[in-house]
């Protein structure tokens, strides 16, 4: 099998590697040219021709060339109608487009003004007629129609009668669509356009789908022809399409009509090498249209700005697809300049993120209090609240670098191994209900037990791959009774330790993303022969290997051959646990998601979203914010040897850790400050029963542990379920919900736990009551407890107001009423 | 009197004299018992131990016996000096257990005038007893205790129990946890093992040897303090405390023995294996085994050693070294097969032939071992691997082929028994090969087995089957009443009579003859008005179609003394007498009229069932068939039988269905009666009645 190039983030051939990294790095984005009257020159500094070499294979072969001139500023605007071209004869160039005139090599040169750029040229051949491709034309443009999509044709039923797979992700069952179902009514071979292909589409009679296709297009006419040659198919003979790639890969616009415009260009890598221009025959969408829209799609397909933001654009070829990115800029932002005042970065993090911040022409926020930042350390590394001793250490501290060592005393806690390994038990699905208690608690300690030993991360998930045994001696094999059809295993692996979704291309190729069935039914092989028995205790399950069985392909019938994702078929002996072969592959430092994945986990964690967001939905459709600076953490990792504790304690000494909130409403995904975030279940029970003092233990539950560390089997208190914590039913994370509801509101209001821990004799309010604090010391204290900071004056004076001169058990209702105020206060219930 | 009191008193003579009467009937309900402390005794010690369940008022004996795979436990052994119902739900029993008395488990049950217990586990061993003391939850609070100890604890919810023992000098410190092995609840046990600066040394929940018991050694070179705790896995414990014994001092724990089986009339050298570490060996213990050693294992065929604690004499009481004395047995293998061990399979002599026994070892990962012997065609024979059941970590699968051939068949796991068993048929004469490998393809010093190739033989047997699910048996024959119960029976044939053995005095039963095409027997007990109240173990004979003589049949019951998720049995004893009393007549009777016509195939009858209750009585009976004959189905129902009730009410009827392929004939049925009462029940049965069952009418048959 033909080895494809890896594609997933971005990269890409070399060649077109080469051209993007021309023109991405130094100048981070392409942008349209500047008012003159801005801080940057407008002078051309550079021409670039896109793509960095043209070659002809045939006669229906007519590539877009694109001309890109480059100012001071590193703002590029499209000159591809101002330049000139030079052929040698070997091509003619019109409107943007060359077609081949003789067989050669040379070069094309582009002059504008004095600057002058030549590329390789090459023209194979021109005399090979020109004949329709079924597979390269006839079903792209029935994608970009729409006919195929999951509304319309594509759906499982169909519309009609007529049914076609989505996306085109089987030709052959397409074409038998086409060709000859309904005694072939669907064509006319004799009259082309008397073709119900043609008739339907353009609305000629009546169509459900309405007019999806022009007459005298070239949509029209790529049907038309291939009819009228008698609609063959070529499928299986043609080179396979292995990449696409969507040029420019990154631009900045802006919103000046002049300057808000840039034609896109899209290739089509295949295995032979060719590489042909398909901009006409590409599916494009723009993720935001409202930010950037996609522009004269059947002739020149452009990009045009519409508003300030960033937006992602979408090709779609085949069963590949491209992003590009695009941002743009309201001519407002023209004169931003970064201040020079501000420190230069020091981290990994913080270069990254300036560089973005610069081209979003955004301004950090300022470092955040003391207060601030050691309730967020606390809630983001150990999940609980710092206790006030804690709080008013840490902000009488003068100490240099306090903030620094803040971090590396929570990352060494118990506690945060505790809060990683919750993370981590939701990925894995450890709960009861599929693994049995006894189950469930053994997968739950024996998690714990690695997080805690430090043990490097890829030795722990090459030990879950390849668990063999009891599930009672051998914990890590629990992770096949969660999931045992292999096709489910296999999207669980993926979903848990890449971030990948694979579920669509169950049934079809997958429509936003690369993946397609064989992929789908490749990475399911690798489970097809783990097998499981009861052991000897009824609730046991003996995990074990086969060396025989095969996981059937859902479209084909034929048994699947074991494939990694990257595309390569492992030679694997007979009896060899495919399970060991995968696990090296997945686990390796150059596996193109692992390191990533559990970079960008560990990111989200601290900094409340990660670099891809859900961090379990990895698609080329939803690319990273900061590609760059996720690699550079996947490379650090690895070069800490998956040191969690070590990476976590890097990323908080960040300067982007430490900055303030942003207003609401505010861009998030640009760390120019942290977004507030309600705390999470866990938290907010411990935040709770630190805050009131009062503690039950549930049962099940070692005494004085806390909630993120309720192992699986814990009769869980209803709080929890109530505000979101994952029922683990599958390993999206998804299923941890942070979304507000009326029943939570009440509950906070109104719920009889909450009344009761307020009362309690045994509780916080109780004690302080009790004892000799004076009001102002007892509201002190309750606000340093739930805020991490003193109470300001005017607070003091108002509660002073409300406390009075009240004795007894009247001041301890008013105390309460105070604390009931605090926790449903929104400083309380949110992390800042 | 104002109004008021008066009602009150009223209300409350009511409730007493209702709750009299009611406890009165109750006092019928069979005994039943839940636990026991403590759980063992020391050799040479008196112990109370107090007896807790329900319907434990007027206990008359407290019944010994041991448990299968040991000797018959004799009356000298454990002396019962008192015993005394407390309260309904207490016994209190002092034992003496006398100072040679032999090591190992004994099953108790409680006779009250009213029935007979299920069975909780004694254990006999060679350290002192000590109880648990309550404030010890923390390092800092550790009960201090000696080191040739037992401790016997208790673990409520989100308990752990702290001990710290003092080691004067460099040696191997045991300690073995015995929870769900005490029989009583499904308690998990975790021990924890720190040194004196609290570092932790061992942490361990489930081992092969102690199934959800663990057990540990730490090797401690300096004298100092260790301390060890207790704890449920998942910190759930129960209200009234799960028990658990904790067994420390410097016993050798061996887990296996090589060989893995002996032969019943011999004297046999064990080399004893997995002292600490898999693969250590902790020298030899020779043991005479009886010539009755099958007969009293169970039907097991296992025989439980407490390494140490016997030497060259038979079932030795004689212990050299108390300390020494590993505290839980391990089992062999008994069987009369000779062994062949582990060689080379290639060797073409002397290949064994069947019937044969093979040991070995699969000593590394992955490795797979042949064994050949020879075989001629047509043999049926049955290949079973004893493995699991010693506590071998082997989980084997077994195939069988001739040598460099096709497999023929193969096995893994049996039923719910990792050990799997193989029946085959030969194809033809010659050397035949089993391999025999592990399912997860592991090994090690202690993955032994044994292969037992014999041909297959029919081996009579009979089962108890127990009155209901989830219920344990034993038999009770009220007084100028009977008593009903089942037994499956294999490899009897139609026509076989069978008959109840060693009954108690003053009670008769009837012969049940196999029917064809049923194995399912129902046995009814009279006992006499005046029998005294009394116990039996009762054994089973039978006599084979036209033969007179009578030989006895293997039976047992089952017990399921702990049960895990939705009811599964996770620990269960044998026994292979069937304990039975004769208690207190009951305050009613039914009676069965035996119908008129014949029964029908294809058609259904009622049976009328009266009741006649005791001054009094005023319950519900549950009414049932114990056995019908083959192709007949009898439905359930009730009545109440309430001497205030008309004669109607006391009356109801029982549906009988015979299907189409119903045997044809005269059979005795009878009616079981059962009543619930508090925490459990009683029944009786009623005296036979014959039923008489015909094929249909000529004329009716022809017309359809």
């Amino acid at each position: 099998m033909s080895h494809r190039p890896l594609h997933a983030w971005s990269r890409s051939s070399v060649a077109v590697s080469l051209a993007a990294a021309c023109l991405c790095i130094g100048t981070p984005v392409l942008a349209s040219p500047e008012d003159p009257s801005s801080n940057e020159s407008s002078s051309i500094v550079a021409l670039h021709v896109v793509p960095p070499f043209v070659r002809l294979d045939d006669a229906s072969d007519a590539p877009r060339i694109l001309v890109l001139a480059e100012d001071r500023g590193g703002v590029v605007r499209d000159v591809t109608h101002e330049a000139s071209y030079d052929t040698g004869g070997l091509a003619t160039f019109i409107d943007g487009q060359l077609e081949g005139a003789r067989a050669g090599e040379g070069k094309l040169v582009v002059t504008l003004g004095t600057r002058r750029r030549s590329v390789p040229l090459e023209v194979r051949s021109i005399d090979q007629p020109k004949s329709v491709s079924y597979e390269r034309e006839v079903l792209p443009t029935l994608t970009r129609a729409g006919c195929n999509q999951g509304a319309c044709h594509g759906a499982a039923a169909g519309k009609n009668g007529f049914s076609l797979s989505l996306f085109g992700y089987d030709p052959e069952r397409d074409h038998r669509a086409l060709t000859y179902e309904w005694n072939g009514r669907r064509i006319d071979l004799l009259e082309p356009a008397k073709s119900l292909l043609l008739l339907k589409p353009c609305r000629d009679v009546t169509h459900g789908g309405g007019k999806r296709i022009e007459p005298r297009t070239d949509a029209y006419r790529v049907l038309h022809e291939w009819i009228f040659e008698g609609a063959p198919s070529d499928v299986g003979t043609l080179p396979r399409l292995v990449d696409l790639v969507v040029e420019p890969s990154s631009l900045v616009l802006s919103t000046r009509p002049e300057m808000a415009r840039v034609p896109l260009i899209v290739r089509a890598i295949y295995a032979d090498g060719q590489d042909r221009d398909v901009t006409k025959l590409a599916l494009l969408t723009s993720r935001d249209g409202a930010v950037a829209a996609i522009d004269d799609l059947d002739s020149e397909p452009t990009i045009v700005a519409k508003s300030r933001g960033e937006s992602i654009v979408l090709a779609r070829f085949g069963n590949v697809a491209a992003t590009a990115r695009v941002l743009v800029h309201e001519p407002e932002s023209d004169a931003f300049v970064w201040p020079a005042d501000l420190p230069p970065p020091e981290t990994l993090v913080d270069r990254h993120v300036e560089g973005r911040l610069r081209a979003l022409r955004t301004l950090p926020a300022g470092r955040c209090s003391d207060e601030t930042f050691v309730r967020r350390a606390f809630v983001d590394l150990v999940g609980m609240l710092p206790t006030v001793e804690e709080t008013r250490a840490f902000l009488a501290s003068t100490e240099d670098g306090k903030r620094a060592r803040l971090v590396e005393d929570l990352v060494a806690r118990s506690e945060f191994t505790d809060y990683l390994a919750l993370e981590w038990a939701e990925a894995l699905r450890i709960e009861a209900r599929q693994l049995g208690d006894k189950g469930a608690r053994a997968f739950d300690e024996w998690l714990r037990a690695q997080i805690s030993a430090r043990r490097p991360f890829d030795a722990v998930v090459r030990e879950l791959l390849t668990a063999t045994g009891s599930t009672f001696a051998v914990p890590a094999a629990n992770l096949f009774v969660v999931e045992r059809d292999p096709k489910l295993i296999a999207e669980h692996v993926a979903q848990a330790f890449l971030g990948l979704r694979l579920q669509c291309a169950q049934c079809h190729d997958h429509p936003f993303d690369r993946w397609t069935m064989d992929d789908y039914y490749g990475f399911g092989a690798f489970f097809a022969r783990v097998n499981q028995k009861r052991g000897e205790d009824y609730r046991e399950r003996i995990v074990y290997p086969r060396f025989s069985g095969e996981l059937a392909h859902a479209r084909t019938g034929k048994p699947a051959t074991p494939e990694f994702l990257s595309g390569s078929s492992p030679k694997i002996d007979r009896n060899e646990d495919r399970r060991q072969v995968l696990a090296e592959w997945l686990t390796a430092k150059d596996n193109p998601w692992f390191a990533k994945n559990l970079a960008n986990r560990l990111f989200a964690r601290v900094f409340g979203r990660g670099l891809v967001e859900p961090v379990d939905d990895v698609r080329i459709s939803n690319p990273p914010s900061h590609p760059e600076l996720l690699d550079a953490l996947a490379a650090r990792l690895v070069e800490l040897e998956w040191d969690v504790a070590r990476f976590v304690t890097e990323l908080c000494k960040s300067d982007a850790y430490g900055r303030a909130t942003l207003p609401e409403g505010a861009r998030v995904d640009s760390f120019a400050g942290r977004a507030p975030k309600r705390l999470e279940a866990e938290v907010m029970f411990e935040a709770i029963r630190e805050l009131t003092g009062v503690r039950e233990r549930p049962r099940g539950a070692a005494p004085e542990s806390r909630a993120p560390a309720f192992p699986a089997g814990v009769t869980l208190p209803r709080f929890l379920g109530l505000f979101g914590r994952s029922a683990r039913e599958s390993a999206c994370t998804c299923e941890r919900s942070e979304q507000p509801n009326l029943a939570q509101v009440l509950h906070l209001l109104h719920g009889p736990e909450i009344e009761a821990s307020l009362r309690s004799p045994k509780g916080r309010l109780a004690r302080l009551v009790a004892g000799s604090a004076t009001n102002d010391e007892i509201v002190d204290e309750l606000f340093v407890a739930a805020y991490s900071r003193s109470a300001t004056e005017a607070e003091q004076k108002r509660l002073a107001a409300v406390i009075g001169d009240a004795t007894g058990l009247a001041r301890h209702a008013l105390f309460a009423d105070v604390l009931w105020a605090i926790i449903n206060s929104k400083e309380f219930l949110f992390e800042q | 009197m104002n109004p008021v009191s008066r009602t009150l008193r009223w209300a409350l003579w009511t409730a007493m004299v209702l709750g009299c009467a009611a406890s009165g009937l109750a006092a019928q309900v069979w005994p039943k018992t839940t636990y026991l402390r403590p759980h063992g005794a020391c050799r040479g010690t008196t112990v109370n131990v107090e007896i807790h369940g329900t319907n434990l008022g007027d206990a008359r004996e407290l019944l010994v016996r041991s448990a299968p795979g040991y000797p018959t436990s004799t009356a000298r052994d454990i002396e019962v000096l008192a015993l005394k119902s407390v309260k309904d739900s207490t016994v209190l029993a002092t034992l003496r257990v006398a100072p040679d008395a032999r090591l190992g488990t004994r099953q108790l049950r409680v006779r009250t005038a009213h029935g007979v217990s299920g069975i909780e586990f004694f254990r006999i061993g060679t350290r002192p007893h000590v109880a648990e003391r309550e404030d010890n939850d923390a390092p800092e609070t550790a009960q201090k205790i000696e080191l040739e100890s037992c401790i016997d604890g208790s673990l409520q919810s989100g308990d752990i129990d702290w001990f710290e023992v003092d080691i004067d000098r460099p040696l191997r410190l045991r300690i073995e946890v015995l929870g769900v092995r005490l029989g009583d609840a499904p308690i998990d046990p975790r021990l924890v093992i720190v040194d004196a600066d609290g570092a932790q040394l061992r942490d361990v929940d489930d081992t092969m040897f102690g199934r959800m018991d663990p057990l540990a050694y730490v090797d401690v070179e300096r004298p100092g303090r260790v301390r060890f705790a207790v704890r449920d896995t998942g910190w759930r414990g129960a209200t009234t405390g799960a028990d658990y014994c904790v067994e420390v001092g410097t016993f050798a724990r061996p887990r296996l023995s090589k060989p893995l089986a002996v032969r019943p009339g011999t004297t046999a050298t064990l080399r004893l294996l997995g002292d600490g570490a898999d693969s250590d060996d902790v020298g030899l213990n020779e043991i005479r085994v009886p010539s009755d050693a099958l007969e009293r294992s169970g039907g097991l065929g296992l025989m439980a050693v407490h390494p140490f604690a016997t030497s060259n004499l038979p079932w030795s009481t004689r212990i050299e070294s108390p300390a020494r004395a590993a505290p839980t047995p391990l089992h062999v293998r008994v069987s009369d097969l000779a062994t062949t061990f582990e060689r080379d399979p290639e060797a073409e002599a002397d290949v064994p032939a069947v019937p044969c026994a093979f040991e070995g070892c699969i000593e590394r990962p992955r490795e797979a071992d042949r064994l050949r012997f020879r075989g001629k065609k047509g043999d049926r024979l049955r290949i079973q691997v004893v493995a699991r059941i010693l506590r071998s970590p082997l989980d084997a699968v077994i195939s069988i082929r001739k040598p460099r051939d096709r497999v023929i068949a193969s096995s893994d796991d049996t039923g719910t028994s990792v050990d799997p068993v193989l029946d085959v048929t030969l194809p033809s004469d010659g050397a035949y090969e089993v391999t025999i490998t592990d399912r997860i393809r592991s090994g090690g010093p202690l993955h032994r087995y044994r292969v037992e190739v014999d041909r297959v033989k029919r081996r009579p047997y009979a089962r108890v089957l127990p009155p209901g699910r989830n219920e344990d048996h034993a038999i009770a024959i009220p007084r100028g009443g009977r008593s009903g119960f089942r037994v499956v029976t294999s490899g009897l044939e139609a026509g076989t009579r069978c008959r109840l053995e060693g009954l108690p005095p003053g009670c008769t039963s009837e012969v049940c003859t196999v029917e064809r095409g049923a194995s399912i027997l129902g046995f009814v007990i009279h006992a006499r008005p005046d029998a005294g109240l009394s116990y039996a173990s009762l054994g089973l004979s039978v006599s084979a179609p036209g033969e007179d003589a009578w030989q006895p049949l293997r039976i047992w019951q089952v017990s399921d003394l702990v049960r895990v998720t939705n009811n599964q049995p996770y620990l269960r004893t044998i026994e292979t007498e069937l304990p039975a009393a004769v208690v207190e007549e009951l305050p009613f009777d039914i009676k069965v009229v035996a119908p008129s016509e014949p029964l029908v195939r294809g058609e259904a009858i009622s049976l009328s069932v009266r009741a006649r209750p005791a001054k009094g009585f005023g319950e519900t009976l549950r009414l049932r068939v114990l056995q019908a004959p083959p192709g007949i189905s009898a439905g359930t129902t009730s009545l109440r039988a309430s001497e205030k009730a008309s004669e109607k009410e006391r009356e109801a009827q029982l549906e009988l269905r015979a299907n189409e392929s119903a045997a044809i004939g005269t059979f005795g049925i009878h009616v079981m009666a059962r009543v619930y009462g508090r925490g459990g029940f009683y029944e009786c049965a009623s005296d036979v009645v014959k039923l008489r069952i015909v094929a249909k009418p000529e004329a009716e048959v022809g017309t359809k």
